[in-house]
């Protein structure tokens, strides 16, 4: 009798702290890593600002996107790519000049309409 | 000849001579605007790096853009509350300002303190508001900073009586901008 009272006991504990632990882990919730995510689409800048246009982009909203293209325009750790998506990346000090061919991959974050452009964030580059 | 073509290459340079000495708008692609909410249970604070802000320096009108979807919270769980539930970022993708700086001195080198006064638009509700802002300029660059406060119900953002606790009535606006010349 006592010793089935404490292997009950030494279960609800177990219980209890796999419920907290996983309380926990739920709430505090991991961050995605876009780097290390597969990416869902892979086009050119201008493909991509051309699909948003047609047919609206929530499809591209928060996906993890390959997107390639030439440096137009330069702003801290932000690049332009062909005018038509603007690429914010991870890492503050990048190597790179306007007119440089790249693919990045990231985040998709939607669609600035007073400069016409298709926003990535989290971004790496890819080759 | 007429008087309007010998007289058009005489405005022609004009006209280039003032373009090259003062670009009329500037531009910041990376402005930050970060919003905190204190409670005793909670504190909440996001942070947007990507916003959007142009202004024209000859008329003083600023046009801000950004997408509530950048936030940045220290939880994932937050931003997935703050996108799905309150700002509804996938009917609302994002928030926009449309004012004038009032008494805007762009050729005043240094330190300015003006009000910024205007639309502010988010989930759908526009509000007019008067932004307390500091403007430094060094030489081309326009650095815009400010706080202000926006309360929650003000922009129909509903919130569970379960966590009403957690997120603050009125929450804290904090923003800068460092903009630069606008070469189009």
């Amino acid at each position: 009798m006592n010793r089935r009272k404490w292997t009950f006991a030494v279960l609800v504990a177990f219980f209890t702290l796999a419920m907290v632990w996983l309380g926990y882990a739920f709430l505090s919730g991991e961050h995605r890593s876009i780097s290390e995510e597969e990416a869902v689409f892979d086009l050119s800048a201008e493909q991509l600002f051309m699909d948003w246009n047609r047919e609206g982009g929530k499809r591209f909203v928060d996906q993890t996107i390959i997107a390639s293209g030439t440096i137009t325009e330069m702003e801290k750790n932000s690049v332009i790519l062909d005018n038509k998506i603007q690429v914010n990346f991870i890492d503050m000090a990048l190597e790179l000049s306007n007119g440089d061919s790249l693919a990045i991959k990231g985040r998709c974050v939607g669609y600035d309409d007073l400069l016409e452009l298709v926003k990535i964030d989290q971004a790496s580059i890819v080759n | 000849m007429s008087k309007v073509n010998k007289l058009f290459p005489v405005f022609m340079f004009f006209a280039m001579f003032a373009h090259g000495q003062e670009s009329a708008r500037v531009i910041a692609r990376q402005g930050q605007v970060s919003f905190f909410s204190y409670t005793s249970v909670e504190h909440i604070k996001a942070e947007n790096n990507q916003v959007l802000g142009i202004i024209d320096l000859t008329s003083g009108e600023i046009a801000v853009s950004m997408l509530m979807n950048a936030f940045i919270f220290e939880k994932a769980l937050m931003r997935e509350h703050f996108n799905e539930s309150y700002v509804e970022s996938d009917i609302y993708p994002k928030a926009s300002f449309e004012g004038q700086i009032q008494g805007f001195d762009s050729g005043l080198e240094g330190e300015q303190t003006r009000i910024v006064k205007g639309n502010f638009s988010m989930h759908g509700v526009t509000k007019v508001l008067e932004i307390k802002t500091k403007i430094e300029r060094k030489d081309q660059i326009f650095v815009l900073s400010g706080t202000f406060e926006a309360l929650v119900q003000d922009y129909q953002i509903k919130i569970p009586p379960l966590l009403a606790g957690n997120i603050a009535k009125t929450i804290s606006v904090d923003f800068r901008f460092e903009c630069e010349p606008y070469a189009n």
